[in-house]
């Protein structure tokens, strides 16, 4: 369950890690810009560009990701099950707002465009450090 | 003989490694330094095996590696590879490290973050290193090249 400890590792303020896995079983490592909030017990991806992610996803449920706390570097393992893709609505359009604006922040405006917003249910998360 | 175009990430870089078991759940670790056998397609991805037991025991089940390594530039690569075995470090691995983790510690200080946070994360020392052999690469820098295989 996420709690107050870990929203400030759900910020953006560093890049977040993901691994994924074919049904073949050949695992793939990304970065990604942010994961968002969405409850409790969810979060969202963005789907940008990361498609060997994405055709992962749709072979194989199960995600490993990182985020970090950017005033302690204080790291959070999570364990994740994709659940469902969104391309319209609140969570959408505030993903797509958030993205540009790192974009333009990093020089890469017009590249990360958001496909949609891939919701995962979250199994764990855990403290690494 | 792993190309040039990757050497300066790969080196200078951070990377994460990833891993799968063998019911195909993921995990990753974030290693320490590398040392890299350009002729012989061989990298070995220094960590702490406290911390990468979950990887080490997913490398030693199903073998397969995914090294993701980029650049503040934003230019990134993706090795996958067929993990070799565990090797123990020597001083010239831990000097490697040693100096991949110094400067880490002073380009996160120049970022304005808690000394004591990034020794966190960069100031312990590795016990192990894993060896896996490259097979593919994939370009990662985002953009309409990312994800192109890169024939070596």
């Amino acid at each position: 369950m996420i709690t107050d400890e870990h929203f400030p590792a759900l910020q953006g303020m560093f890049p977040s890690w993901i691994t994924t896995c074919s049904a073949a079983g050949e695992p793939n490592t990304s970065v990604i810009s942010q994961i968002w909030y969405v409850d409790e017990n969810h979060v969202a991806l963005s789907n940008q560009f990361f498609n060997k992610t994405k055709r992962n996803i749709a072979e194989n449920p199960f995600a490993y990701a990182s985020i970090i706390n950017p005033s302690t570097l204080g790291m959070f393992n999570l364990e994740l099950e994709f659940h469902h893709t969104e391309a319209e609505g609140d969570l959408f359009d505030e993903m797509e707002m958030k993205l540009e604006a790192i974009a333009s922040m990093s020089g890469m405006s017009g590249i990360f465009r958001l496909l949609g917003a891939d919701v995962y249910k979250l199994t764990s998360i855990k403290t690494f450090r | 003989m792993l190309p040039e175009i990757t050497l300066k990430a790969l080196v200078e870089g951070v990377g994460h490694l990833g891993s799968a078991s063998s019911d195909k759940k993921p995990s990753h670790t974030d290693p320490l330094g590398i040392s890299v056998d350009v002729e012989n397609d061989l990298v070995t991805c220094f960590v702490i095996r406290s911390a990468a037991e979950k990887v080490i025991t997913d490398l030693n089940d199903s073998g397969r590696v995914s090294y993701f390594f980029g650049l503040v530039t934003h230019e990134a690569w993706n090795f996958k590879g067929q993990f070799l075995g565990e090797v123990e470090l020597n001083e010239e691995d831990l000097s490697k490290s040693k100096k991949f983790r110094t400067s880490m510690l002073e380009m996160m200080g120049s970022m304005g973050l808690p000394e004591d946070a990034i020794k966190s994360m960069f100031g312990r020392v590795p016990d192990v290193g894993l060896q896996f052999k490259v097979d593919h690469i994939f370009k990662q820098t985002p953009g309409p090249e990312a994800g192109q295989e890169l024939e070596f």
